[in-house]
């Protein structure tokens, strides 16, 4: 089985720099051609859920599409399959391309259940705790929270500048969260903040660790994962409240942010689940106003038409 | 930004994109009638002008249904939809009297109030009355709806919606005279 990633139209070199990292990062091809199953990652009208897939088998290759744009459609027509990466945001949609190609990469490599459907999925969704020091990374890495269905994120800023670099890094990380419409709320943290959680996983991209599909992620605000962390750096917390969990990635030299805490996000979002679908279409009940005429009716009066009496 | 269908005011945007509604007459229950036909429902339309009707979607006529110590005139029941309510044949037997209110606004719309119990309507009054008075206040509530984008929520509390839309049926009934 062979994985090759295409990048299709895509215009910014930073982008295409990242999507060779996902290729690496996954043992996979960054291919400029199809070769084997086409599995196109689109947000299309057809298209399955990323989630519920078997693991690979065949040679495939995933193709994603231009930033602003999409896939051309001369692909989508030569795709046998068509995934998307299911969001919760109402403003937020889509995933930085880089990021889709390393979700749908992971999951298309190593598959996984079907998206959990619960009543309530805020309450048990855990909190995140990202370090970072690539402002773009950082900023890209709130995108994806934000559109997988997060509110709230600690982030310890380590020369990132999001809370304090430079106007232009401030700008560009902001440009890449999609601030105008991001309504994440971003919280400064750091390592010695998170003696307050019962349980602390630290995510790592690779390694000896339990697998992160086998880690249960759905403990409420009281389970903090951490992103872009080593343990080495949470050795004051309690031993018994600290779990490792690992994304399998091929051993990498600082592995983007975005890309690992994407994979990351899609997981938690995966087995946090989302709200039940209501049967039917949803009913919303428009204001009626209506203009008549109030009879001052006394007592046991009853009013009747005069056509009534007629007929009867 | 000009031109923009989101920026224009309501009357420009109106001009440019309103259609003159649906309007459909249903079968009036025994013994009472329509006091204004569906020609006449379009006629009054145009004279009160596009940003008037300028998303209403239909105006019906239909049966009023059997309602206990009021008689239902009209009605917005949903964004763009417009009710008008058959009536009984005058003069109206309601067999006790009207609340003050009631009758100063029927009288001010040329109801003949004299005999308690009994409300007259000569000549073309009622005719009148479901168009200058109630087709307008309905027109006015969806135009405080319409303008606000709403779908399932109130512009107002009802009762300023009621206020508000009573006070453009006094701007549209001017447009009739």
């Amino acid at each position: 089985m062979t994985l090759s990633i295409f990048a299709d139209g895509v215009e910014n070199p930073a982008n295409l720099a990242r999507i060779a990292d996902v290729a690496r990062l996954l043992g996979a091809a960054h291919s400029s051609s199809i070769e084997g199953r086409l599995i196109a990652i689109e947000n299309a009208a057809d298209a399955r859920e990323i989630y519920g897939r078997a693991r690979l088998r065949d040679q495939t290759t995933i193709a994603v599409g231009n930033e602003r744009r999409g896939l051309s459609p001369r692909t989508l027509a030569l795709a046998a399959e068509t995934l998307e990466i299911p969001t919760q945001s109402r403003t937020v949609k889509t995933l930085n391309v880089a990021a889709a190609a390393a979700v749908a990469g992971w999951y298309v490599l190593h598959g996984s259940a079907r998206q959990t459907q619960t009543a309530r999925p805020d309450f048990r969704r855990p909190s995140l705790f990202l370090v970072g020091r690539d402002h773009v990374e950082v900023g890209s890495s709130l995108r994806s929270a934000a559109a997988l269905g997060f509110r709230d994120i600690l982030l310890d800023d380590r020369g990132a500048g999001w809370f304090a670099g430079t106007a232009a890094h401030r700008r560009e990380a902001r440009a890449a969260a999609r601030r105008h419409k991001n309504p994440l709320r971003v919280h400064r943290a750091s390592a010695d903040d998170l003696e307050r959680f019962e349980e602390v996983v630290i995510v790592l991209p690779s390694g000896p660790a339990n697998p992160l599909q086998r880690e249960r992620l759905t403990r409420g605000r009281r389970q903090l994962i951490v992103v872009g962390s080593e343990p080495a750096d949470l050795v004051h917390l309690p031993r018994d409240r600290v779990r490792t969990a690992t994304l399998d990635l091929k051993t990498f030299d600082d592995p983007p942010l975005r890309l690992v805490a994407s994979i990351v996000l899609a997981e938690i979002a995966r087995q946090v689940g989302r709200r039940r679908r209501i049967a039917g279409r949803p009913t919303v009940r428009a204001p009626r106003y209506e203009l008549a005429v109030r009879l001052a009716a006394a007592g046991d009066v009853l009013f009747v038409d005069p056509s009534r009496l007629l007929d009867y | 930004m000009t031109k923009s269908l989101g920026s224009d005011p309501r009357r420009i945007r109106a001009v440019r994109r309103a259609r003159l509604p649906v309007v459909r007459a249903r079968r009036p229950s025994p013994g009472r009638h329509h006091p204004a036909s569906a020609a006449d429902v379009r006629e009054t339309l145009r004279s009160f002008g596009e940003d008037a009707y300028y998303g209403v979607v239909a105006i019906e006529l239909r049966p009023a249904p059997a309602t206990p110590k009021r008689l239902p005139l009209g009605e917005l029941i949903g964004p763009g939809q417009i009710v008008l309510y058959d009536q009984p044949l005058p003069p109206w037997h309601l067999g006790f009297d009207l609340p003050a209110d009631e009758r100063s606004r029927l009288r001010a719309a040329g109801a003949i109030t004299d005999r308690e119990g009994i409300v007259g309507w000569p000549g073309s009054t009622l005719r009148r009355f479901m168009l200058a008075h109630v087709l307008a206040h309905e027109l006015g509530h969806h135009m405080l709806q319409h303008e606000r984008r709403l779908r399932g929520e109130a512009a107002a509390r009802t009762r300023d919606h009621d206020a508000r839309a009573e006070a453009i049926a006094r701007r549209l009934r001017a447009r009739l005279d």
